[in-house]
């Protein structure tokens, strides 16, 4: 076998290889007994006929088994395809005379460079805004919680609280369900058994008819009784109604402010990171061969007319042209991200180890409901799973470093909305 | 009643390919189903016209139809003219034989 390397384009690498009368021979024969194990002919006993036979029957169809072959044969003499980004891809091969030539392209990862995060900036609300309209919340849905209820004589109105007898039966008068419920007549709730039963009184009954799925059902309330709900005054006596260790309602603030500071530490990490993330896309440079996205785009709009779906996103995107542009921008960023994250992981010696996964398990066993012992055990036993988890670990890891990096600019909540609206609008006019 | 002429590709119907007639391809010997009204000469003709080859002799028969039956139905196999052609020394039918 003659290998030539005809033609290199960034991480792409075409191959010619020229394959002499002995080697064509052998494939021919490989093809002509695969074809005897699976196909029958008239005349013939199973198994038992000629490659010229088949040469005859099949005629190109059976150069392209034998091509199959010749390419297999090819793959085994590469030694370096360990980092193929995507399958080899067999773009010709032929048979001609006693000779035969196949041209393979093989699609690698891409090289990578990576920007400076010097000059990065991140933005962030400033933490003592978040947390005052946090503990101005909480307050609020407390003071809900924990209103006073009585019950009271006259029309049900929205804000009060109601007891209510539920029947719900088919068209054809069978109950589904007979059950007594206690719920609030919030303002702004359609629903037919709270928007119905304001201006009822007690003893009053609603009737309707709703649709689920094609069926009709029946729904029968009996407003059995109507409670008028006091919204207590904030001060010290509420912190202590709300909880045995407040004495003050100052107490309950600064509770409440710990509680928000987690959930804000937590979410503004999460939104530095997908700003890190955001910038690292948009900064990272692949050398990647148009041909390798052409190649991808390829087999996902096969993929798609596989499924059935191509008319649809044909439509959606306005031309199979405009979805293969979105297509191409897709996996570009997808390969940005992928490669960018593993390139600065490697230049910052970031690895992820079993002890990693092994804390990280004992986290998500909370998260799956199951015992940390039994999570440790999926994680190292399924091959996805531990993969999925590295990647996840990987990401969040670099990212961090990243935001380590960077510049964090605290802003108002006015002025972060119109920061990060600001860059939003320019990314519409941009496309 | 004047009959047509038959063309070349009139006379020869089909070659016939099975292990037999493969094996009987080494010895330069091939079979084909024939038109029924085709005497010697035309086939000979014909093979030489169709596969530009050089014809030895032409062995020509007429295959009797054989009883068939499936389930209830009886039937029989038609009625068929075989020819066996042999090529001079030195010549192969590349299209039915294409590795000698």
């Amino acid at each position: 076998m003659k290998r030539v390397e005809v033609e290199k384009d960034k991480n792409m690498t075409v191959v010619e290889y020229e394959f002499d009368p002995k080697e064509v021979e052998i494939a021919e024969s490989r093809a002509a007994r695969y074809l005897n194990d699976r196909i029958e002919l008239p005349g013939f006993r199973k198994g038992r006929i000629p490659k010229s036979v088949w040469k005859v029957r099949l005629g190109q169809e059976f150069n392209e088994y034998v091509i199959d072959y010749l390419a297999q044969d090819a793959l085994k003499e590469e030694k370096d395809l360990d980092n193929l980004l995507i399958r080899p891809v067999l773009v010709d091969g032929k048979v001609e005379g006693e000779k035969a030539f196949v041209k393979m392209e093989y699609h690698f990862e891409p090289e990578v460079k990576l920007p400076e995060p010097e000059g990065l900036e991140l933005k962030a609300v400033r933490k003592d805004e978040v947390l005052d309209k946090y503990v101005e919340r909480r307050l609020e849905d407390l003071r809900e919680e924990h209103a006073l209820v009585e019950p009271k004589e006259g029309q049900a109105e929205y804000g009060d609280m109601v007891k209510v007898r539920m029947i719900v039966s088919t068209e054809d008068g069978k109950i589904l369900r007979d059950e007594e419920y206690e719920y609030v007549l919030v303002q702004d709730d359609d629903r037919p058994f709270v928007k119905d039963l304001v201006g009822k009184k007690k003893g009053d009954v609603v009737e309707f008819d709703r649709e689920y799925e094609g069926k009709k059902f029946h729904y029968r309330v009996e407003l059995l009784e109507v409670y008028s709900r006091t919204l207590h005054e904030l001060d010290d006596e509420f912190a202590k109604m709300v909880g045995n260790e407040f004495e003050t309602l100052e107490q309950l603030k600064e509770h409440l402010k710990e509680e928000g500071s987690g959930i804000y530490d937590r979410e503004m990490r999460e939104v530095l990171r997908d700003q890190a993330l955001a910038w690292l896309v948009e900064n990272t440079e692949l050398d990647i061969s148009k041909k390798t996205l052409e190649r991808l785009v390829d087999s996902a709009i096969a993929n798609l007319k596989e499924k059935g779906s191509y008319d649809a996103y044909v439509e959606k995107y306005g031309g199979e042209e405009k979805l293969r542009e979105v297509l191409e921008g897709y996996y570009l960023e997808q390969f940005k991200e992928e490669f960018g994250i593993k390139a600065l992981a490697e230049k910052e010696g970031i690895q992820i180890k079993d002890e990693d996964l092994e804390k990280e398990a004992e986290e998500l066993s909370k998260l799956w409901g199951i015992s940390p012992e039994r999570a440790k055990v999926l994680v190292k036993s399924k091959e996805d799973i531990r993969r999925d988890l590295e990647w996840v670990l990987l990401k969040r890891r670099v990212l961090d470093s990243l935001i380590d990096k960077a510049k964090v600019v605290e802003l108002s909540e006015e002025e972060y909305k119109k920061a990060m609206g600001g860059e939003e609008e320019n990314e519409e006019k941009q496309q | 009643m004047r009959q047509e002429k038959l063309t070349p590709y009139d006379i020869i119907v089909r070659p016939i390919l099975t292990e037999k007639t493969h094996r009987m391809m080494n010895e330069r010997k091939y079979v084909f189903e024939v038109n029924p009204l085709a005497n010697k000469g035309q086939i000979r003709e014909a093979v030489e016209k169709i596969f530009n080859v050089k014809v030895e002799k032409v062995n020509v028969m007429n295959v009797k139809p054989k009883p068939k039956r499936r389930g209830i139905y009886t039937g029989r196999t038609r009625r068929w003219k075989k020819a066996i052609v042999t090529l001079k020394e030195g010549y192969v039918i590349k299209e039915l034989m294409p590795e000698i």
